[in-house]
């Protein structure tokens, strides 16, 4: 068995440097497609936030806790805040999140944060209400019981319902529906557009020559023998291709002068790593399909 | 060691031209045995890589029945075939190397597909490697070995898995004096294990060495498979027949591609072979 995986290695590795400039090329081609795909997922993802946080959506509450606090309590606590009724989303922004929204808030002008500890800002929950609830979920016993509660600071509800009830409220909620929508139906193309393009270049990348066919005909070699490491091979392109994508996705989100910087794209607590995680299970799984087809075709 | 197991049957067999027209053979009868050494001389185009073909289960026979290793070629699965195939070595006229890798990987490929060790297939390997005289260019790329040392990897690969038919079409034709040697030896050896082993060709060192060693030798002449000494008895020289048939307008079979020279090796076979010893 463990000679059957090492043989079956060798000839992954073999397959996978056969062709470099093929290799290099298929990793770029796999790159591009997953960025693509990460950047559709950021922009939906935004909007579907900005969407979510618009003030004609209804009131919202924020819960902001004290230093003691672990994340474990925090992330209790936003389970039974999402529970209530009336309650639409509750987030966790951690302290680092809060430092880096406060920061671009003000600007790049530095003299604006003199005298702010920047370190020492608090975690706090974001609680999106529904439309209309927001005096009614301020005087209720829950967040009553919750001010008193070990752990929170303070509470600060802005009942407000902006569009209040009326012929626009329909009107602006249908809109936001539509934009959110819109929104990830754009993304959804992008994602499939991307998928073809990955599925095509792993083909063309790990694909053999007839010459090679004919000689693991001849030799009695069966499927198998050439579409197991083919699909390791695309599997290993596109996990790699995905680390390749995410570390310009940060670059271009996150880096010093970002491209997007005027967008505010906030991410959930472990939102980079499930982003991370996704983007590298996409990255395989269609290297894998990829490469499995193409050493399928060779055997053919 | 001749033995009773079957190698390869043929009855009746029929092959038809790819372009349709007269059938390149026509009823031709044949069984070889474990440990038996075959010739079988044609000249180009008259059909012999075809019939490799045909015996590998590539192209159906247009009439009769073709037996390999005692199963029915024609009526196998596709998988089936492959399997039978890994029971069969073969040295295919274009070689069919992998250019990408070395000698020795060419060589050791059939047990990688097999799922033999590493340990144990290297040490096969070089058995076979130093059988051809093809050691010292274990680790080249195969682009690097001349035309001669190719095809004695070929044969080196299809004798790795120890097979127990072993089919070589024209497998000393890039082959000097020495060369032809290594190769007939290594058949030689293999048909010693009990081997059956079916050769094809035409260059007039393998036709010595085949004379000398007392294989058994068929001609495919005008569509007609029959044994050498039939020939001989009908008073006409093979290699007047061979020339005609290399001469005649018939449109070669596009199965195998034919990398090597044809007519020029066509040498008066009866002048050859005494110069080589044979009877």
């Amino acid at each position: 068995m463990i000679h059957h995986l090492g043989a079956a290695l060798r000839r992954t590795g073999r397959l996978a440097t056969r062709r470099p400039r093929a290799a290099l090329w298929m990793l770029l081609a796999l790159s591009c497609a997953l960025f693509v795909v990460g950047i559709a997922a950021f922009a939906a993802a935004a909007v579907d936030r900005w969407v979510a946080a618009h003030p004609g959506r209804g009131g919202n509450m924020v819960v902001y806790l004290g230093e003691g606090v672990d994340d474990a309590r925090a992330g209790a606590l936003v389970d039974q805040l999402r529970g209530l009724r009336g309650v639409e989303r509750a987030e966790l922004v951690s302290a680092a999140e809060s430092a880096r929204r406060l920061t671009r808030a003000l600007g790049p002008d530095p003299a604006l944060l003199d005298g702010v500890d920047v370190a020492s800002l608090p975690a706090s929950v974001e609680v999106q209400l529904a439309p209309g609830v927001g005096e009614v979920v301020a005087m209720s016993p829950t967040v009553r019981a919750l001010r008193g509660a070990p752990g929170v600071v303070d509470i600060v509800v802005d009942p407000t319902d902006a569009t209040g009830p009326g012929a626009d409220d329909a009107r602006i909620t249908d809109a936001l529906r539509t934009a959110r929508t819109v929104a990830w139906t754009g993304a959804g193309l992008f994602v499939v557009l991307a998928l073809t393009i990955m599925l095509a270049a792993v083909r063309v990348g790990l694909a053999g020559s007839p010459q090679d066919a004919a000689v693991l005909r001849l030799l009695g070699a069966s499927p198998g023998f050439t579409a197991v490491p083919s699909a390791l091979a695309g599997a290993c392109a596109g996990v790699l291709a995905a680390l390749v994508a995410a570390l310009a996705l940060a670059a271009v989100l996150y880096g010093p002068g970002a491209a997007l910087g005027a967008i505010a794209i906030a991410v959930p607590p472990g939102g980079a790593l499930v982003g991370l995680g996704g983007l590298v299970g996409l990255g395989g799984l269609v290297g894998l399909v990829g490469g499995g087809l193409a050493g399928a075709a060779r055997a053919a | 060691m001749i033995t009773n197991q079957p190698g390869i049957e043929l009855v009746d067999v029929q092959l038809d031209h790819p372009r349709g027209g007269a059938p390149l053979v026509s009823a031709a009868n044949m069984r070889v045995t474990g440990g038996e050494r075959v010739l079988i001389v044609g000249a180009a185009g008259v059909g012999t890589s075809r019939l490799v073909a045909t015996v590998l289960g590539e192209v159906a026979p247009g009439a009769g029945r073709v037996e390999v290793l005692g199963r029915d070629v024609s009526k196998l699965r596709r998988s089936s075939l492959r399997l039978l195939r890994r029971r069969v070595g073969i040295v295919p006229q274009d070689l069919c190397l992998l250019d990408d890798r070395s000698a020795l990987l060419n060589v050791l490929l059939p047990l990688e597909i097999d799922g033999i060790p590493r340990s144990i297939s290297s040490v096969r390997a070089a058995h076979v490697l130093g059988m051809l005289g093809l050691e010292a260019k274990a680790a080249l790329p195969v682009n690097c070995l001349s035309m001669s040392e190719r095809q004695r990897l070929a044969v080196a690969r299809a004798l790795i898995r120890e097979p127990e038919l072993l089919i070589a079409d024209h497998p000393t034709s890039a082959q000097d004096a020495e060369g032809a040697e290594l190769v007939c030896g290594a058949i030689a050896a293999a048909a010693a294990r009990g081997t059956a082993c079916l050769t094809l060709g035409r260059d007039p060192a393998l036709r010595a060495i085949a004379e000398r060693d007392g294989w058994r030798q068929l001609a495919l002449v005008h569509g007609v498979l029959r044994p050498l000494s039939q020939i001989a008895l009908d008073s006409a020289a093979l290699d007047e027949l061979l020339v005609e048939a290399a001469a005649a307008p018939v449109a070669v079979p596009a199965v195998v591609p034919d990398r090597f020279p044809r007519a020029d090796n066509i040498v008066p076979f009866p002048q050859m072979a005494r110069t080589a010893g044979a009877r």
